[in-house]
């Protein structure tokens, strides 16, 4: 894969890491079959999630749309394989998932990263985990793809919300996965870094093409992002909604000017009021 | 005109805007102050600590100076308690005899072992209860039952348990300290980032690269609370236990001074017992900055 000992002049290098770090485009095909997933709560058990069927071609970028509390987040969580679902099946690239695994990477909301590892330590983990010999020169690759090479060597507490993320993002990539996942992954940042870092995933992911299962509350960032946005319902959660999203890549801030693009967020909206309206509801009555 | 910040906390809703602006004028300005403060040349703010422990340790000892040359009485008896002096002229032989340096040679040496068998037990059992569960259930019902018992009321049992009164008394040190390191580590597993193990699991970390990269980094914290008051708690036991049951040690040696009417080596045994601890609990903390990096 990566054969930085022959490459002479930065270029070449630059050349072969990026070579280096392309994903097969027939890897990452997703599908989610009827699945039902609960929690058992004193005795009874609480739906979360029911009948849930998605499919996802490899390369694709989805966001899953949905209100506060609706399930988005164990869905994905079921994905990972960290929860198992109580009925149905998940499947990546036709192997059924039965726990977390190097072929999902996962990016979590914040503080993810291992606090007792430098960034380089952090990014080098899963590759070593793998048994990688060259583990090092993977993670120095990836770090300079997100542009952090300056802070190679500090520890996750010494860099902002943003670099933490930009961190998360290239350490969950280093281990080649065929499906990354992502679970409101900019939501603890402030908006300038959040419009930031969706600009920066977006080139990443356009190098990378990797599956991407991208959860969030936040119906612009669902629409900047993604090919397609599924709406999920109030709990117990289910797909309202499959919205293609067809507008042209690669995508600027310029995007959320445009005329198609408001369409769309108008479309979203519409769903999800109604949804979160129920979710309020159902919030106070607890 | 005082800065922009100010007007806010001192202007008060209601209050006619002249009363405001009086109110601004009275304050003293408390910022330029500091300032000038901390710009004094001989840099109070880091002298300060210095010389007010100076100053305490010294009175301390003018106080116990006064007492005992005077021969206070009052209640409390300082007529043979050694002053000072008598006893700054004793840590000099002290220092020079090979019996004195022996005693602390065998203190330490008790010590290290039984906090050390403590620690590398206490530590890989807390990781592994606090991993699983029914191991937790099955140990801690004992330990809980184990725990209140002072490692003191051990010594009998313990000289009964070993063959050698060394063995006894490294026992004693080790019970001691053994349980605040368990507990310790038990409470830095369970505060363990769910996230963190998801992650780790995700980048494909097996359980024992959990335990060694994950769980133990992340318990650090918690351990070196453990094994610094487990190095408290060793000291007291180790002290009590050579008084009753040693024949070496430093706990000995203020015992002894007592029964052969050596006063000068009461006091000198209890100073050497508060710095050897002191030591101790400094080489600890100074081992938990060099083991936590990444904690400032």
């Amino acid at each position: 894969m990566l054969n930085l000992a022959k490459a002479q002049t930065a270029e070449e290098k630059a050349a072969v890491a990026k070579a280096g770090r392309q994903v097969r485009s027939d890897r990452g095909h997703i599908l989610v079959d009827k699945v039902s997933i609960g929690f058992e709560k004193r005795g009874r058990r609480t739906p979360v999630v029911t009948e849930t069927s998605i499919e996802i071609a490899p390369g694709q970028f989805v966001s899953i749309l949905g209100p506060s509390g609706c399930g988005k987040s164990t869905l994905l969580n079921s994905v990972a394989g960290y929860i198992p679902p109580a009925s149905g099946r998940i499947t990546v690239d036709g192997k059924a998932v039965t726990g977390p695994g190097s072929d999902r990477g996962m990016v979590f909301q914040q503080y993810s990263l291992f606090p007792w590892k430098t960034v380089r330590e952090n990014v080098a983990f899963g590759p070593r985990m793998l048994g990688r010999a060259d583990a090092g020169v993977v993670a120095d690759s990836f770090i300079e793809m997100v542009g952090l090479s300056k802070f190679a060597k500090r520890y996750p507490k010494e860099l902002s919300g943003g670099m933490q993320q930009r961190v998360g993002i290239a350490r969950a990539l280093a281990n080649y996965p065929s499906v990354l996942l992502m679970d409101e992954p900019f939501g603890a940042l402030d908006s300038q870094t959040r419009h930031m870092m969706q600009e920066s995933l977006l080139q990443i992911w356009a190098e990378f093409r990797t599956t991407v299962l991208f959860v969030t509350h936040d119906i612009e960032e669902a629409v900047f992002l993604g090919d397609r946005v599924l709406i999920m319902s109030a709990s117990p959660g289910h797909i309202i909604a499959d919205i293609e999203v067809d507008l042209p890549r690669p995508r600027a801030a310029a995007l959320t000017d445009d005329c198609r693009f408001l369409q769309l967020r108008r479309r979203c909206h519409e769903h999800i009021r109604a949804e979160s309206l129920k979710a309020f509801e159902q919030q106070n009555r607890l | 005109m005082p800065p922009a910040g100010m007007t806010d906390s001192y202007s008060v809703p209601g209050l006619p805007k002249t009363g405001a602006e009086t109110l601004i004028a009275a304050a003293p300005a408390p910022d330029s102050g500091s300032i000038r403060r901390r710009r004094l040349p001989f840099g109070w703010e880091e002298a300060r600590p210095v010389l007010l422990a100076a100053l305490s340790i010294i009175a301390f000892v003018v106080v116990w100076y006064f007492l005992t040359e005077n021969r206070v009485i009052a209640y409390v008896r300082f007529t043979n308690v050694p002053s000072p002096v008598a006893v700054l002229r004793r840590l000099e032989l002290a220092a020079q005899s090979p019996q004195f340096l022996h005693h602390v040679f065998i203190s330490y040496r008790r010590i290290f072992l039984g906090f050390l068998i403590a620690a590398s037990i206490a530590i890989p059992m807390g990781l592994l209860m606090g991993r699983f569960r029914l191991l937790r259930e099955l140990v801690f019902p004992v330990s809980e039952i184990l725990r209140p018992i002072p490692a003191i009321a051990w010594v009998p049992m313990s000289i009964m348990l070993w063959p050698s009164n060394e063995e006894s008394i490294v026992f004693i040190t080790f019970l001691g300290s053994f349980f605040p390191i368990l507990l310790n580590t038990l409470h830095g597993m369970a505060a363990v980032e769910t996230t963190l193990i998801r992650a780790a699991r995700s980048l494909g970390a097996s359980e024992g690269t959990l335990f060694r990269e994950l769980y133990f980094p992340s318990c650090l914290p918690q351990i070196f609370t453990g094994l610094t008051v487990g190095m408290g708690v060793a000291w007291v036991s180790l002290i009590a236990a050579e008084m009753i049951s040693g024949q070496f040690g430093i706990g000995y040696f203020t015992w002894e001074a007592y029964s052969l009417v050596q006063y000068d080596d009461i006091v000198l045994g209890m100073i050497a017992i508060g710095i050897l601890g002191l030591i101790s609990s400094a080489g600890i903390r100074l081992l938990g900055r060099l083991c936590m990096p990444w904690i400032r």
